[in-house]
């Protein structure tokens, strides 16, 4: 980011594509449609470009990048329409999971479609989790971030991300017994 | 289902999410990773350029250019200027027209010598002492000389000091001064326009004044009591009264202890004075009663206390 900071644009592309898949997947679980994600993932990374010349290495990138994140979700998910988002997820599941190949191709066809469902039903799962668990829960496994960073990306104190991260394994575990 | 869960199933939830993951083909669009990509060589672009262009700004002079030191000297030739131009009226004895426009004093014929020294003398006094509300500095050393200049009073200009200071509204302005200091100086100037036996003497009455009265920008009140009622001072108000000080001791304008507290906005004041038998009715000069001030200044606790007692 450094690099970038003093005008090294090759920099920026590799910091890009080391990143790409993760904030977008963040993005794309919390918002749950797909042209939106896009959007918002523009939104992150232009802001990402042009605060390149502020950016203090006070924290780990990633916590700055998905504090970034996390705030354009919020503004994001405040400012659109529930039901529209709600609406479109549907379809956007149902594309996500179709493109997932099989765990392991030895796998029996039966037990092939019961990864697919079970990947399925965990990915609908964590959308339906409450924005603040979903938020918390995402960013630890998609950005691999500790308590601490989530709790500076989130803004949240540590004990009240701590929560939201046990309150978000109950809430999956029980939305997967409903599904089940 | 039980909602209690091991802590180490926290790994097994994200273990299982990331499984799911990374077999997710969900990637941006293309047009956005362009964008995003685009975006980020044009800031890259103009962050070089800009780091260029303060590196080599031809347009500036260069640091190691001699011409600071033509502004250098420059700016030490017009200091020096100044300090010659400014030299010939530093030993020079400063004037004082304004004493001169606050005390208009008529002319008297017992002092027609020492007339202008002293209410020139006492002039710088009151200008020293209030002007602000804040006593100032001491006067400079050529005022003090004039000062000491002054020939000692004879028994008729005694006489007639005390007769201004009798007649001259100190206690009037002494209680007001109390009151608000800065108000109070703000008026003490035009104390020795008052008619007198002499400005002098008069000038010499109110200096004498406010020399006992003002201190630090503050007025002290005539009597032990007032100034007790005035500072807020319950102790001592009371022990004040115990001694047998007289709450009906009213000063010039009329104006009794108990008017002072409600002055003062001191409840706790007024309550003291009435437990020692204070006339609650006793009005000022300009007729106003203590209930009719407290009335007029919204303290409902001081009305409260002073209709108990059946003041009107």
């Amino acid at each position: 980011m450094l690099r970038f900071g003093c005008g090294d644009g090759a920099a920026f592309e590799a910091l890009y594509r080391r990143h790409e898949a993760p904030v977008f997947r963040y993005l794309l679980r919390n918002v749950r449609n797909e042209a939106a994600a896009n959007d918002l993932l523009q939104e992150v990374w232009f802001a990402v470009a042009r605060s390149a010349a502020r950016y203090q290495p006070t924290a780990k990138f990633t916590t700055w990048l998905y504090t970034i994140a996390h705030n354009k979700t919020v503004d994001a998910i405040r400012a659109s329409r529930p039901e529209s988002l709600e609406i479109a997820a549907d379809f956007a599941d149902d594309a996500i999971i179709d493109k997932m190949p099989a765990a392991d191709a030895r796998w029996e066809p039966v037990n092939e479609l019961e990864a697919r469902d079970q990947a399925r039903a965990l990915v609908r799962a964590v959308e339906q989790l409450p924005p603040e668990q979903r938020s918390a829960f995402l960013l630890q496994a998609e950005a691999e971030m500790s308590v601490d960073d989530i709790a500076l990306a989130t803004g949240a104190s540590f004990e009240t991300t701590k929560s939201r991260l046990r309150y978000a394994r109950t809430k999956l575990r029980q939305l997967l017994w409903e599904f089940a | 289902m039980s909602t209690h869960e091991p802590e180490d199933a926290d790994g097994d939830w994200v273990k299982r999410y990331r499984e799911a993951s990374d077999t997710d083909a969900a990637t941006p669009s293309s047009a956005t990773r362009e964008a995003i990509l685009a975006e980020g060589r044009r800031v890259a672009a103009a962050r070089a350029a800009n780091a260029t262009t303060h590196q080599f700004d031809t347009k500036q002079p260069a640091a190691n250019q001699p011409r600071w030191r033509l502004a250098a000297v420059g700016t030490v030739g017009a200091a020096v200027f100044a300090a010659v131009l400014m030299f010939p009226h530093l030993g020079s004895p400063p004037s004082h027209p304004s004493s001169a426009k606050m005390v208009p004093a008529p002319a008297v014929a017992s002092t027609p010598v020492n007339e202008p020294v002293a209410a020139s003398a006492a002039a710088d006094a009151l200008e020293n002492i209030v002007v602000t509300g804040a006593r100032r500095t001491p006067p400079p050393p050529s005022d003090r000389l004039a000062r000491k200049a002054r020939p000692a009073p004879t028994r008729e200009a005694a006489e007639l000091d005390r007769n201004a200071e009798s007649a001259h509204p100190k206690s009037q302005d002494a209680t007001d001064a109390a009151l608000g200091g800065a108000q109070a100086a703000r008026m003490a100037p035009a104390a020795p326009a008052a008619p007198s036996a002499s400005a002098a003497s008069a000038a010499s009455a109110a200096s004498a004044f406010l020399e006992s009265h003002v201190v630090g920008g503050a007025v002290r009140p005539q009597s032990a009591l007032s100034s007790s009622v005035v500072s807020g001072d319950v102790a001592r108000a009371g022990a004040l009264l115990d001694d047998g000080a007289n709450p009906e001791q009213m000063d010039s304008m009329g104006r009794t202890p108990l008017m002072l507290a409600v002055i003062a906005h001191r409840d706790d004041m007024v309550g003291l004075l009435l437990a020692h038998h204070a006339n609650p009715n006793a009005a000022d000069n300009s007729g106003q009663t203590p209930l009719q001030r407290a009335r007029l200044d919204q303290q409902t606790n001081i009305v409260r206390l002073l209709e108990r007692v059946g003041a009107h």
